[in-house]
């Protein structure tokens, strides 16, 4: 034991340094391994008390200092809204029209209502601690009844556009996998051409989206502008929610299929409140 | 006092590594966030060696991975080699107050992400691709513009204040 004790004695931070790298690369395997242990979970329930004090701080300066910004383009924004307001009675007789019609082919095609459920709203308290990863913190957590793997939306303009889906679960709080994750692959269509492709994140939310599996052949019924939405041909996103617009058609000459380049419908440097969809048909 | 004096240092840091995610959640330029925590880490490194620095990098990085979707031990890993590696220069550098923090801010991200991409590559794969992006430039350039303003702050406010026995 002695020689031990001299040896640990003189290469104290050594020692100390090869426990802490031992430690790390345990939970490094065993975390990531199929083997899972709950250790994140019980670490999330301690630190997420400060970092829901840290958004409420957060919260009250950026309030205060961002109000006095808010009263000018408050003003602005009122006369616009007028404006719109105007374009707004003329679209709305149009639209009026329109769901008639979407109502009736409904029926024709004997299609039920795609999404019902319910919902949980929550606000996004923070981003991914992380170095490189982009995971979306919300307010949210087991103890309001959120689950792993939940879908998770937001509304543009009233229509419902899919953020994500939930990573892991915390007693208050989780994270939220968000579609601009190198992580996140999400079974999307086509909705004019109805085909069907996997819809995945770059790692930033300052890039677009890319979707792939849809074959060569289908390059003619394709086109700029084009909406892609959820198929459903998962047990976890309904069908029919937005994700995003094509911007740009390629493919890589070696590849069977096609490489298209989609903007989010969903703004995510402005999100604010996302809702998590607990359960659809 | 020594043990108080690191077990404050350690808190600092942990507290950045937090709120750096709740204040600038959207970012600061062009969506990236200066690493606060990885600044202040890198200069208790400096000041205080490795023994001390591997002890705040390894809590620190380990509180940073409960709140990411990175495997735990990911952060701790990366963090406690960079706050080592940085305090075998101790008492080894001038700390002029501009380029030398700069300097030293730059290359400590630029090692971060080294790390990163490493752990990712054996970890999380999928990962790895996201490191060396645009992003890491303009990491790497806010790191090194706040680095300077930092560490005057801290040596103001005395948390950098090295007892002479730590001498």
């Amino acid at each position: 034991m002695r020689p031990v004790k001299i040896f640990l004695a003189r290469h104290k931070t050594g020692s100390l340094l090869a426990a802490y790298l031992v430690v790390s690369l345990t939970l490094l395997i065993v975390t990531s391994s199929s083997v899972k242990i709950d250790l994140k979970k019980t670490g999330t329930a301690i630190v997420s008390v400060v970092q829901r004090g840290g958004a409420e701080v957060s919260r009250f300066f950026r309030h205060t200092v961002n109000s006095i910004g808010e009263l000018r383009r408050l003003r602005e924004d009122y006369e616009a809204i007028q404006e719109k307001l105007q374009e707004y009675r003329i679209h709305e007789r149009e639209i009026a029209e329109l769901r008639k019609e979407n109502e009736r082919l409904r029926n024709q095609l004997g299609y039920s209502e795609a999404i019902s459920g319910i919902y949980y709203a929550a606000e996004i308290i923070g981003m991914d601690a992380g170095d490189f990863t982009t995971g979306i913190l919300i307010d949210k957590g087991k103890a309001h009844g959120i689950e792993k793997n939940m879908p998770v939306v937001s509304y543009v303009e009233g229509f419902e556009a899919l953020v994500g889906k939930v990573y892991q679960v915390g007693p208050v709080s989780s994270i939220v996998l968000p579609l601009f994750d190198v992580n996140c692959f999400v079974p999307g269509r086509m909705q004019g051409s109805r085909y069907t492709g996997l819809v995945n994140g770059q790692g930033t939310k300052l890039e677009n989206l890319v979707v792939t599996s849809i074959p060569k052949s289908a390059r003619t019924d394709l086109k700029v502008g084009d909406i892609v939405v959820t198929s459903g041909l998962s047990s976890i996103y309904p069908p029919d929610v937005y994700i995003g617009r094509v911007t740009a058609i390629g493919a890589k000459p070696w590849e069977t299929s096609l490489l298209l380049d989609v903007e989010p419908v969903v703004d995510f440097s402005r999100l604010e409140y996302v809702f998590i969809l607990g359960a659809f048909n | 006092m020594k043990i108080a004096g690191a077990l404050f240092h350690t808190i600092i840091i942990t507290l950045l590594a937090v709120l750096q995610s709740v204040v600038f959640r959207h970012g600061l330029i062009a969506g990236v966030t200066p690493d606060f925590a990885l600044v202040m880490l890198l200069f208790s490194s400096i000041q205080h060696g490795s023994f001390k620095a591997q002890t705040a990098g390894f809590i620190s990085g380990l509180v940073q991975d409960v709140l990411s979707i990175t495997p735990l031990g990911f952060h701790a890993l990366s963090r406690t080699l960079i706050g080592f590696l940085y305090g075998i220069f101790k008492g080894k550098l001038f700390m002029d107050p501009i380029l030398v923090p700069m300097l030293l801010a730059t290359f400590g991200t630029f090692l971060k992400a080294v790390l990163s991409f490493l752990t990712f590559s054996a970890f999380a794969h999928e990962y790895a691709a996201v490191v060396f992006t645009r992003s890491l430039g303009v990491e790497l350039g806010l790191n090194a513009l706040i680095a300077p303003f930092l560490f005057a702050v801290f040596k103001l406010a005395g948390v950098f204040k090295a007892t002479r026995e730590e001498r």
